[in-house]
């Protein structure tokens, strides 16, 4: 395994699920909240692979579902931001694209991992999904997610490639 | 030291009232004397202390120059400290008008909006005596319940969450309802009106009724003011549009309720009216235009 780089995620990730739900979440910006973490999971598994990705996705995911204000189905998120992680993640055995690409990708682990968390929610019957509010939720999110991708995804690629033996991290 | 805070302020709030109009009449007398004492004895002080100092000029310097910095992050936190002292003079307020028994506490965290769920944190927990489901208020009004908690947070259900219902009562009367939000609009709730007949007029405001064993309701909480009503008198399942007198985008303080009132307040935890010849215009023009939405008789539209 890839100790190295599971340890980055980790250290990345903790922080950020305390700066989304304590500071970006109470900026009252119009729809969603800017969802670093979908983002920083996404900037990591382009970089570290599928592996390293979908663990990312898992534990932004459970700390998503469990750290107060939390409230409801355990493993919604969870679900979501390891689904992102794996295929952003997976993608990368191909090695042909480019760095824009790539950034797009990411941007778009925000909205995705939302979408997957809303439907499956909506699906264990979570009363608090209302679909009215869906597409302006997830425009919203795309817009946040792309300005923070093109924030943290260089800095993500260059901790990776300080920090990590070389020839793991995948981003040329 | 936040917790020395809520638990000292907590005290106060128990005897609200009481401290408060002690505190205006001593320092009614008081102020001045001290103030005069203070202009006084400072510059005596200040002579005494630039005696001493004289030979170490550098020292000096080093000092004022560290007391320079401190006294400019202290005039930029200025505008914030007098903000929070006047969010809690309002909880103070609140609480000693209801005689609840109430422990200040500051929001942590807020659930992201991609959840929808309308949460927030709370750095108060069991070590301050918060209990799930306990009554959540602010200065204003009425913010939610306490649905989870722990040593040291808790987890609060705002009013405006999809999962949150509260039994209201229209100030002044005795016509009851279930006020919910739907999880949408944060800015407007709904009022389920049980009695058909109930006279509810566009400004009308609305107070918590009190749940059984005061939870997780206590009573007489403010709640927000009628903006318009839809149905007409008679007709069953009215409902009441009400714009809640809490801002949910900004809240900071907030106190939660550890300790029911001994009676119902009733009305007197609203804010004073004041702009009630404003209420009797919008009263005629609101049932009008209930009445030409609904296929109720237009008689008896006109007549409310």
């Amino acid at each position: 395994m890839r100790w190295r780089q599971l340890l980055l995620a980790l250290a990345l990730i903790v922080p950020a699920v305390a700066f989304e739900m304590a500071v970006l979440s109470r900026l009252g910006l119009p729809g969603a909240t800017p969802d670093l973490v979908a983002v920083l999971v996404g900037a990591l598994a382009a970089t570290c692979g599928a592996g390293v990705g979908s663990i990312a996705g898992f534990v932004a995911g459970m700390l998503l579902d469990l750290v107060p204000p939390a409230d409801g189905t355990v493993g919604v998120w969870a679900v979501g931001l390891t689904l992102v992680g794996y295929v952003i993640g997976s993608r990368y055995s191909l090695l042909t694209r480019s760095r824009t690409a790539t950034l797009a990708e990411v941007a778009l682990a925000g909205p995705v991992a939302a979408l997957i968390r809303l439907l499956l929610g909506g699906l264990l019957g979570d009363s608090r999904v209302v679909w009215q509010s869906v597409p302006t939720l997830l425009t919203t999110d795309l817009f946040y997610c792309f300005v923070l991708a093109t924030l943290v995804f260089p800095v993500v690629v260059v901790l990776a490639r300080r920090l990590t033996p070389a020839g793991e991290t995948r981003i040329s | 030291m936040l917790l020395v805070v809520a638990l000292s302020v907590a005290v106060l709030g128990l005897q609200g009232g009481a401290v408060r109009s002690a505190n205006h009449g001593a320092s009614a007398v008081f102020g001045p004397l001290e103030r005069g004492m203070h202009s006084v004895v400072s510059p005596i002080g200040r002579f005494i202390t630039g005696l001493t100092s004289i030979n170490s000029k550098d020292r000096e310097l080093a000092r004022l120059r560290d007391q320079v910095a401190s006294l400019n992050q202290q005039l930029a936190n200025g505008g914030y400290q007098a903000n929070r002292a006047a969010e809690l003079d309002n909880l103070l307020r609140v609480a000693a008008l209801g005689r609840y028994r109430v422990v200040p506490a500051q929001v942590v965290a807020v659930n992201i909006a991609q959840s929808l769920a309308w949460t927030l944190t709370l750095d108060v927990g069991t070590t301050d005596g918060i209990q799930v489901d306990e009554t959540v208020l602010s200065g204003n009004g009425l913010v939610g319940r306490v649905s989870a908690v722990s040593a040291t947070t808790c987890t609060v259900v705002l009013l405006v969450d999809d999962t949150s219902s509260v039994g209201s009562r229209l100030a002044g009367t005795l016509s009851i309802g279930v006020t919910s939000g739907d999880g949408l609009h944060p800015l407007s709730l709904q009022m389920q009106l049980f009695d058909p007949f109930a006279d509810i007029k566009v400004g009308e405001r609305i107070v918590t009724f009190g749940s059984a064993n005061y939870r997780p309701f206590v009573p007489g909480v403010p709640i927000g003011t009628v903006t318009s009503v839809q149905g007409v008198k008679g007709q069953s399942g009215r409902i009441a549009f009400i714009k809640p007198f809490v801002d949910v985008f900004s809240l900071d303080l907030v106190g939660v309720v550890i300790e029911p009132p001994r009676k119902d307040p009733r009305d007197s935890v609203l804010p004073t009216p004041v702009a009630t010849p404003t209420v009797t215009v919008t009263v005629t023009a609101s049932p009008l235009a209930g009445g030409s939405a609904t296929i109720s008789p237009s008689p008896s539209a006109s007549g409310g």
